[in-house]
Formats: C-alpha cells, structure tokens, sequence
C-alpha cells in the first residue's frame, strides 16, 4: 500500500506535518486518524465545523509529539508506526485504511493492552485531543449551548 | 524590555560581568538584584519572550509558546508523571497559579541540621519574603472575588472541621483578579526592573554548556534558535549564575561534567486530580483560579482546587474515558481539584550524550507515597461530598465514578495500585542542594558551586528537600538572600587596599589562607556547624595576615567584618600595621613553617624570629591574648614504652630542625607571658587533617589508593591526629578561658590511632567514594625508617632539608598524646573522630578540584 493509496482511503482530517521522510509523513496521518477515532461526539458539531476543529487537534497532537525530548520523540514515532502497521496483523489492513468502527476497536485493544507502553501511547493522544478538542474556541459555543443546565435557580454557595 | 540588546549578531562570543542563565523566579530576582547595584548583567533565557500578559494561562496557546517540551516531560519511575515547567522568558512564574506561601518554620530546624545550611532562619529570611511579596503585590482575593468552586471547596472543609487555608496570590488589585496580566509574573516585575537597571536580556538563547578551565567558569556555549534559526555562540563571563529551574540546571552542569551532588536528590510534589459534579453551576471555567488550600493533613498530604477549563476537565476525565465521559454534558456544575504529597525518596536528573535536551528525570514513588496518594484521593473524595458533589471522577484508570463517602474511604483503607494512577507535577526542588554537609550538597550555602570559583546557582535547585508548600516564595527569597550575600562579599573586594590599621579588630589571624588558617577563619565568622563551642561565628572584626603574594579572594569572601592586612612575619614593620589598632584583641597566630625548600634556618627565621617579632608588635598594640600554634616535634617521639603518651608535663626532647624550633617559639612565648603585658597559650597539635589541606595531603590519600604508602614495621606505632575542627575548637577555647592564660595543652582528636588504623580507615573511606583502592600497602622493615631518620639528621646538621626523607624518618615512630589537660581546663570535647575527618577531607579534595 503506498502513501497516496492511504490518503484516497482516509482524507477526511488533514494530516499534520510531522517531520520531511516518508516514514514520519505517514505517522502524521496515523496521528490524524487516531485523533479522529478518539475525539468525542459531544457537543454535536456540524461537518464543516467538526471538520476544521478536528484538523486543528491533529496538528496540535502531532505537534506535542514533536516537542518530546529527541530521545522519547524518536521512540514514540516507532509506536506509532507500530500502531499503524499491528493493525494489519488483525485487520489486513493497515491502521489509517481502516473504517471508523474499526479504528475504535483497535484504539480499545491497545487502551486495554495489559502493557503499560501501549495503554500510554494512546492516553497521550487521547489526552491531548480532549484538551484541544473541548477548548477549541469553535467547540466553545456549542458546548455552551448543549450544556445539560440546572432547572430552577441556583443554590447560593456561601 | 530589551531584549537581545547589545548582543553582537553573526554569532561571534563577547564577554559579560554576570551571567545569569534563566530568567525565572530565581534568575529574574537574581538579575535584579545584580543590576540595581550597578553590576553589568547579562540575562540569558532560552524559551521566547512572548509577552503574557495577552495569553490566558490555561489555554492550548499558553502550552504552546511558554511550557517546556510543549508539556510533554515525563518523569520516569514506579509510574510516569507528567511535569510541566515554564520556558519563556519569566519561567515558570508565567505560567503558575501565583500562590504564595513563605517557608513553613519546621523547615529551618530540618535543613539546619540536614544539610548544615548557615545563616538560614526565620530571622534572616524573613525580611526578604516581606520585600518580595511588596513587589509581587502579595494579597488575598477579597471575599466577593472568591470563584465559586473555591467557595464550595471550603464549604466541605468547613462542615468537615478541618484546618485551611486561603493561599494569598501574587496579584495586582483592581480588575478582576484572575484576568491574564494580573498575576505579578516576573514579566511584569523583577524582569522589567532588571533591565531598567542596565541588565540585558537575550531570549531564545540556550545555554548548552559551561567552559570550565581549572577552577573557574570562564564563559558559556549557547545556542541561538530565534524563529528557527539555529547559531551557537560563546559568552565569556566572570561570574555565572545558574537559574535553569530544578531540573535543567543539574541537567547543565552534568553536561558540563560538574556532577559532585549535581542531580541526585531532586524531590517532587506529586499530585492526583479529580473532578467533582455538584448541583451549582460553578462556570469554573478560563480564569478561576482557586484560593484554598487543607491543612489539616499538612505536611504529608495537602489538598486544593486546579485550573478548571473544559479541555482540563476532558483531561482529567481521560483516564477513565469510557465510563466518565457523559460527564462532559454537565461541565458548567464541575470542579477540578487536587491532592498532593510530599514524595519523600530521592530522584535524578540525568542528561543522555547526543541529545541537546537529553534530559532523563526519575522518581521512584516509595509504597509510602502510593499510600499517601491514595489517602489524599480519597480524603479529597470524602471533603467533595461533603461540599454537595452529586458525583466524584478520580484520574484513575479503569475506577467507576465515586457516588458516596464509604467509596472515598476504600480508598484510604485499600490503597489504589500506581499504575491506574494518572499523576502530575509542577513543583520539583532540591537537585542541587545547598549547605555545609559535603554528603549531599551541591553549593555551599550561599549557591557556590563547591570546586569552582565563580560558578553559583540560584534557583530552586537549590531548596534542600521538598518544603510542602508551592515554592516559588522560598525560591525567590533564597534567591535574594543569596544575590546579596554575593554583593556583599564583592563589596567586601576594595579590603585588600583598605589599610589595616581602618578597624578596631577583635581578632588577629596568622597563617591564613593555608590550611589550619582557613578553616579558622571560617570558623570565627561563619561558625563550625557540628562544634557547640565552635557554631557561633565570633563576628566582631577579624584582620587577617596574608603575604603580598598569596591569593586572599576567598578568605575575603567569608565576611564583611574580615579584612586583610598584607604583611609577612619576616617583615616587622607589616606585622606592626597588622596589629595597629587591636587593643584588647585577640591574636591567633598559626602560621611557621613546617616544611622549608631546602634549608632549615628557615624554621629559626619563621618560627622563632618571625614569633618574636609578631609578639612584639602584639605587645606593643596592647593586644590582650595571643594563642600560638606548636606542634608535637618540640617534644619528639613517645618512647618504646606500650601506650605511652605525651602530655603537657612531658620535658621537651625536640624531634629534627623543627622541632628545635618550635621547642625555641615556646621558650620565647613563656619569655614573654612573663613579662605581664601579653597573655598567651600554647596550643600543640599533632598531624592535622581536615578541609583546605595542602597538596601534599592528597598525595598521602593517593599513596593510600595506590598501594604505595610505606608502613614500617607493623603498623601498630601510634599516631595522635588532629581534624582541623578539634583544633579550631582548642583554639577558640584556648582563647576565651580566661585561666588558660601562661598554659600549653595538646589538642587533638580523642585518642591516638595506629598507623594500621589509619591506613584502614582511609581506604574504606576512599573506597566509598568509589575509588577503587590497592588493598595492600608498601611495607617496609622498621629499619628503612631508621636509616631514613639517620640520613635527615646528617642532613639536617649541615641545614639541608629534604621532606620525603623528613617524614620517613618519623614514620616508623610513635608520637601520642593526651588530651586530658585540654578537656579539664578547656571543655575542650573533640567532635570529631577519623573516619568522619577523613570524610569530609576526601569530600573537599574532590569538591577542589584536588586529584587522589
Ligand atoms: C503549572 C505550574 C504551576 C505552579 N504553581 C505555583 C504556585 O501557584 N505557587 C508557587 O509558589 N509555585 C508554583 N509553581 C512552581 C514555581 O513556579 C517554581 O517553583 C518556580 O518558578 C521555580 O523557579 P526557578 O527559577 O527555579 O525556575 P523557573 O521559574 O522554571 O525558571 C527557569 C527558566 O530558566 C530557563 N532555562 C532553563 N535552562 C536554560 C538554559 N540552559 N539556558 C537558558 N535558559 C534556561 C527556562 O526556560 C525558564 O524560563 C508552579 C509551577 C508550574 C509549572
């Protein structure tokens, strides 16, 4: 499978730049994908707005990879290129060729890895897709909008 | 600001006065006060100079630009933590919560005696928190301020009873108080008034390495990366100041090979979150920053509100996505809180060879801190319920939500495993330790790096164990103290054209900066921590007594109220300057000579005429008391009697030149003790030891190592031995005991020790220091000793004087004595005894630079 095969599978969150040589091109795009099986589905956002915001986190998950020390940032672009390439064994396919549903179930499968390495190397994307998800300015209103509110009035706090 | 100004571009280096390397809360105090006393400064920082007074603290853009490695910092051990530093000009100050807390008074006591750190009480720094926190605005939020989840927070404690806190916060008034640019970071205080007051300040710029020739810091490499662009550079400096954070200073100075301490007790207070759900809509969220904080489990565990935004809260909720995750819809009636504890165990900071910022920090959390953790959780869990929390979400992999107490005390009863623990850090201390014990202390206890001259640290490196409240108060204040204890001693610089004859002095010192001489300067104005009588520094104007030739810096540096007279005892008119002025003073007089050149008419011209004249000058000042320093050779060697010892009755059966010259000083001080105008005392001690040794002391350690020291007979002869401090503790003794005047006392540690002893214990010393020692020693038949003796006395009766000879020939020998005199008359109690003598002389040795 080449690099241009990958992108017509999955294209809809552009991939962020993650270093120049193919392979770390690929792991910006296995960033992307696995930003998109993490982020959550509330507060509802329209296509367009899911889209960009989704992008956004992207970028900005890959760049907090990036901005590892050198020694864990080398390491941590092997597990992704492992994540991306494992799934193959499962799935036939590679991780960014996968569907959604199954992009979820292989996110699980190595959250709920008994290996300590694996359940971290999904909780650092996890962890920075929730912060830039939910405090993504385009997240703001609707989170604001669809907030379940208290009926009646407020108790005072003293 | 200035920034980058007057630097040269197209990366050749220049030179500053100061250097100081980062620019937070330690290094911005540290540049200001440099600059305010119109010392040139040159403030380096690495990270941008983004200005923050426009970005919210807690936003994705704030990671961005102003944290370290974009937040991405693991420490390693038992269970990762996360921990987070500033890198931007202001440091970390720009990015933290602003809390202000001063140094709890338990800490004083504890590093007093921890780490021996001096001039450090609530005294003394007092004063300093109170100017700090005038320039921080250092204020409480006025009631009708106080975001609600803070109020709801002490809405728990208050029902629970417990003891709290509300935290003041470095904050300007009017406005609202949590607005950007209300926090008085050092952006908008000391980094501003540095630069008002001529420093310069160079951002983007890394400190990579620091040039170290000999025994000074001569300049530093850096790396400029300003918007990409990468070109290194060097900045030759005279004096540098390191204020890197806890973690990048150790980090830069094992770069640099400086490693003595450097990096192995950094300390944490770790923390664990969990958000609560009440039924008040809260709206924590952007600048709610909280204001109270438990005490009642202080210091152990403390517990407080954090920084709420939506993207925290997912944060915090991630661990245990799957079940927490509805949580999100209820986000305006959630709080986010924190329990905390002091970690106990020690980590590292270590750097990795290739990497610029191969930095590796481990902590390995003890089973005490997992419990701890888990109690503070639950504690946490117990004190939201009683706040009205409807749920609790601890940060905790795989937990269920917490619906009531009884789960929050399971907690407590059951401690969770770390590993489903998702744990932080943003505080971190104490990987360059200051303080007198050479065990553990990186600088002495003022930030000197010990071994190099003009090398200091000045940040929270430097905070000897984890001092259970947020930081950057103590750091800041330390970091005063010690910028003006430096100016001080610079200040103290133009002595060396004072005249003498300036001050009325209470003591006199001869002999100093050699070895005994040193350390009793150190003794009369810093005090010997670790010597009852000793402790307290005599602070009331000693005048030193250094030839024109040697090098009084260091001495100088000790006090203000040490000044240095240059003279020489072979010069009576100095040695009359010297004592100008010193009525009723007290005159030590330590120097002779013990080993000369070559010839040994030198030993009558020091020891006897240089006496003479020294106590005639004295005499003539109306100097009250003169205690003078013999030595064991006016009375030889002990006879081959078993266990005989010397003592003050002995008759005097001088050993060699020396000893008949020493023998002839104390003939001339009784002489003059006579004569009614002087009062004297005699002080004898046997080979000394101890800090400031002389190179030809560390050649005996590396004999030792090497296999090579010669042991006549078989070993069993007997050595008295004397650590300086014993001594310094006879001197001053002999000097305040007023029915000591007209007497002699030998002073030295509390027994003899044989020469096999000895040998023994300096290589397990040796050894625990990791050398790797031969374990036999060259031994010899007590007749090379003999004939080593005999060959330095035909040597010596034509006045040639060879001291490898000299000392074989005394090595074979026993020379013992008694103390008993000096313990009844003085009190005379030595502390110190072989194995921790020749510790702390083997620590010195390594910490100057002296090679075994
Ligand atoms: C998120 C957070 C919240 C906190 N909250 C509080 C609080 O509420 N109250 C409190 O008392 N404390 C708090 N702290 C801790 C407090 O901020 C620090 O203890 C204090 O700032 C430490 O001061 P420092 O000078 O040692 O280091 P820092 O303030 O971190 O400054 C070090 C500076 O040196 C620079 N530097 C490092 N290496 C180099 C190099 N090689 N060359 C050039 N520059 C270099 C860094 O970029 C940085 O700017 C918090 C810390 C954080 C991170």
């Amino acid at each position: 499978m080449t690099d241009t095969d990958l992108q017509s599978i999955e294209p809809r969150t552009a991939a962020p730049a993650l270093g120049q040589s193919r392979p770390w091109r690929t792991a910006g795009r296995t960033i992307a994908a696995a930003v998109e099986a993490v982020a959550p589905d509330f507060p509802r956002l329209d296509a367009a707005t899911r889209r960009v915001v989704l992008t956004d986190v992207a970028a900005f998950t890959a760049s907090q990879v990036d901005a590892m020390p050198e020694h864990l940032r080398y390491l941590y672009r092997l597990a992704l290129i492992a994540f991306e390439w494992l799934a193959v064994l499962r799935f036939g396919r590679p991780f960014t060729a996968l569907d959604g549903d199954r992009r979820r179930t292989w996110v699980d499968f190595w959250t709920e890895s008994p290996l300590a390495a694996s359940r971290n190397f999904v909780k650092l994307i996890r962890s920075c897709t929730l912060l830039a998800f939910y405090d993504h300015p385009a997240v703001r209103d609707p989170l604001e909008r669809q907030a379940s509110r208290t009926t009646g009035s407020t108790v005072a706090i003293p | 600001m200035t920034i980058g100004s007057g630097v040269p571009a197209g990366g050749q280096g220049f030179a500053v006065e100061n250097l100081v390397v980062g620019s937070g809360a330690g290094g911005a105090v540290t540049a200001a006060a440099l600059a305010e006393a119109g010392r040139e400064v040159l403030l380096l920082e690495e990270g941008p100079a983004t200005d923050t007074s426009r970005v919210a603290t807690n936003s994705t853009a704030a990671i961005a630009h102003l944290y370290r490695n974009r937040g991405m910092t693991p420490i390693f051990g038992r269970q990762a933590i996360v921990y987070v530093e500033g890198r931007c000009v202001g440091g970390s100050t720009e990015i933290n919560s602003g809390l202000w807390h001063r140094l709890p008074d338990d800490a004083y006591q504890r590093w007093r005696s921890d780490v021996l750190l001096r001039n450090f009480s609530p005294d003394v720094m007092t004063p300093y928190f109170e100017r700090i926190e005038r320039d921080l605005s250092v204020s409480l939020v006025p009631d009708g301020q106080i975001p609600a989840s803070s109020r709801l927070f002490r809405r728990g404690i208050e029902r629970l009873g417990w003891d709290y806190q509300q935290v003041p916060r470095c904050q300007k008034d009017g406005g609202s108080q949590f607005a950007p640019g209300a926090k008085q970071s050092m952006q908008r205080t000391y980094i501003p008034r540095a630069v008002a007051a001529g420093a310069r300040l160079l951002a983007d710029t890394k400190a990579t390495r620091l040039v170290i020739e000999g025994d000074r810091v001569v300049g530093v490499q850096v790396l400029q990366h300003p918007h990409g662009a990468r070109r290194r550079f060097e900045i030759r400096a005279a004096t540098v100041f390191l204020c890197g954070g806890a973690v990048q200073t150790p980090a830069l100075l094992r770069r640099s090979g400086v490693k003595r301490n450097v990096g192995d007790s950094l300390r944490i207070h770790p923390m664990i979150k969990a958000a609560a759900l009440f039924d008040e809509e809260i709206e924590a969220h952007d600048d709610a920053l909280p204001v109270y904080q438990v005490k009642e489990f202080w210091p152990t565990i403390t517990m407080g509100g954090a920084v709420f935004t939506p993207g925290f809260l997912a944060m915090t909720l991630a661990d245990g996505w799957k079940a927490y995750r509805d949580a999100m819809h209820d986000w305006p009636r959630m709080g986010l809180y924190y329990a905390g504890t002091r970690a106990m165990v020690r980590g590292s900071v270590r750097v990795l060879r290739g990497f610029d910022d191969g930095v590796v920090i481990r902590y390995r959390l003890s089973e005490a801190d997992r419990a701890n953790l888990s109690t503070g959780l639950g504690l946490l869990g117990e004190l939201l319920f009683a706040a009205g929390a409807r749920a609790v979400y601890p940060s905790l992999a795989g937990a269920p939500i917490l619906r009531s107490v009884d789960q929050c005390r399971g907690l407590v009863k059951e401690p969770i495993p770390l590993a489903a623990m998702a744990l932080s850090n943003v505080h971190a201390f104490s990987s360059c330790p200051m303080g007198e014990n050479r065990d553990v202390c990186a600088t002495d206890s003022f930030g000197k790096v010990r071994g190099l001259r003009n090398l200091y640290v000045n940040d929270a490196s430097l905070i000897p164990d984890a001092p259970g409240v947020n930081p950057q108060g103590t750091t800041m204040a330390i970091a005063l103290r010690n910028s003006e204890h430096f100016l001080h001693l610079r200040r103290s610089f133009p002595a060396r054209a004072r005249p003498a004859a300036a001050a009325r002095p209470a003591h006199l010192l001869t002999g100093a900066p050699g070895w005994l001489g040193t350390r009793l300067a150190e003794a009369l104005t810093l005090g010997l921590p670790g010597v009852p009588s000793a402790a307290t520094p005599r602070n009331s104007g000693l005048r030193c007594l250094v030839r024109p030739a040697d090098d009084a810096r260091d001495l100088e540096r000790l006090s203000e109220s040490l000044t240095v007279a240059p003279g020489d005892l072979t010069d009576a008119a100095s040695l009359r300057d010297f004592c100008r002025n010193a009525e009723g003073a007290t005159l030590f007089h330590v120097a002779g000579l013990v080993h000369p050149r070559l010839w040994t008419r030198d030993f009558d011209r020091i020891n006897v005429e240089g006496t003479r004249a020294l106590l005639a000058a004295a005499e003539e000042a109306g100097v009250k008391r003169a205690v003078i320093v013999s030595s064991n050779s006016p009375i030889g060697c002990n006879p081959p009697v078993p266990g005989h010892v010397f003592d003050e009755s002995s008759p005097y059966d001088p050993y060699m030149g020396y000893g008949r010259s020493k023998a002839r000083m104390e003939a001339l001080v009784h002489a003059i003790q006579a004569r009614g105008r002087l009062e004297t005392v005699i002080i004898r001690p046997p080979w000394f030891y101890g800090p400031h040794q002389p190179p030809r002391q560390t050649l005996f350690f590396t004999m030792i190592k090497d296999g090579k020291f010669p042991v006549l007979g078989d070993g069993t002869q007997r050595r008295s031995m004397a650590y300086v401090d014993n001594i310094c503790q006879g001197l001053l003794l002999a000097a305040e005991t007023p029915h000591a005047n007209g007497e002699t006392y030998w002073i030295a540690d509390a027994r003899p020790y044989s020469i096999n002893e000895i040998v023994a214990t300096v290589t397990e010393v040796l050894e625990s220091f990791g050398f790797v020692c031969e374990q036999r020693q060259m031994r010899l038949p007590r007749a090379a000793g003999e004939l080593a003796r005999r060959i330095d006395a035909a040597l010596q009766s034509v006045g040639v004087y060879r001291q490898k000879i000299h000392v074989l020939g005394e090595m074979h020998q026993s020379i013992a004595c008694s103390i008993a005199k000096a313990e009844r008359d003085l009190g005379y109690a030595p502390t110190i005894a072989l194995r921790e003598g020749m510790t702390a002389s083997v620590e010195w040795c390594l910490a100057n630079g002296h090679r075994i």
